[in-house]
């Protein structure tokens, strides 16, 4: 994966548009779209700025993959839970739909019930265990946390960071 | 202020859609009554939730669609 593809990856798994971090970083919609196409590079004052819009570090912007794999974060080094978002990618018959709920927001919507209710297409997100997720979250583990491909072809993933 | 952004063949439309409008929403979804507190107390701090993360993560896409005929619907903060 090239610079440009981890950072239009991780842009977007942050929730954020092109235009959004070209003015948060107060450069051209232009600059952002030729860094993701790897026409140029960033320059490398705005990395610490970027990692931190895009949740992650100068080192995993440099060297890591933007498709995060299950790792268990130590406790030193773990976000803030508020800062932390749940991605749920559904994709089903050729439409996709991607829900970013911050952390904070799952967990008034699992008092309250409400994460059981949702339901995208075809798909019917009340069977999937958020208190587990939730809880593994809460120990530390991020990533892709599930993946569960339905029998009617649709695909569910859900990730944390 | 929540934005809905739509982008489809016809044109690109975005509607602003202030949290009381939402609030009001969620609280029609939740049934939410004074006889029923504890569904208005949880829509009260989703709003709050949604207010505090949007301060600190302004253009955040809460929900991204794109739907196999090219129509894109983003929610955003």
């Amino acid at each position: 994966m090239t610079i440009g593809q981890k950072l239009a990856d991780m842009r977007r798994r942050a929730g954020l548009t092109q235009d959004y971090v070209s003015e948060h970083l107060g450069v051209t919609p232009q600059a952002v779209s030729k860094w993701e196409n790897d026409v140029s590079c960033p320059d490398i004052t705005l990395l610490p700025e970027i990692a931190k819009i895009y949740h992650t570090t100068v080192d995993d912007l440099l060297n890591g993959e933007a498709t995060k794999e299950v790792a268990v974060i130590s406790e030193t080094v773990r976000k803030d839970p508020s800062e932390m978002v749940l991605h749920i990618f559904v994709e089903e018959h050729g439409d996709k739909v991607k829900i970013n709920l911050p952390l904070a927001l799952v967990v008034i919507m699992m008092e309250n019930d409400s994460l059981g209710s949702l339901n995208i297409g075809n798909i019917d997100l009340k069977k999937i265990d958020f208190k587990s997720i939730l809880s593994m979250v809460h120990s530390g583990v991020i990533g892709k946390l599930l993946e569960i491909e339905s029998a009617g072809g649709g695909t569910v993933i859900i990730e944390v960071e | 202020m929540i934005k809905i952004h739509i982008n489809e063949s016809e044109g690109e439309k975005s509607i602003p859609l202030p949290y009381f409008a939402i609030k009001s929403f969620l609280l029609k979804a939740n049934e939410a009554t004074e006889n029923n507190a504890e569904s208005v107390k949880s829509v009260n701090e989703i709003i709050k939730a949604l207010k505090k993360f949007a301060k600190s993560n302004p253009g955040f896409v809460l929900i991204d669609i794109h739907d196999k005929d090219g129509t894109n619907v983003k929610i955003t903060l």
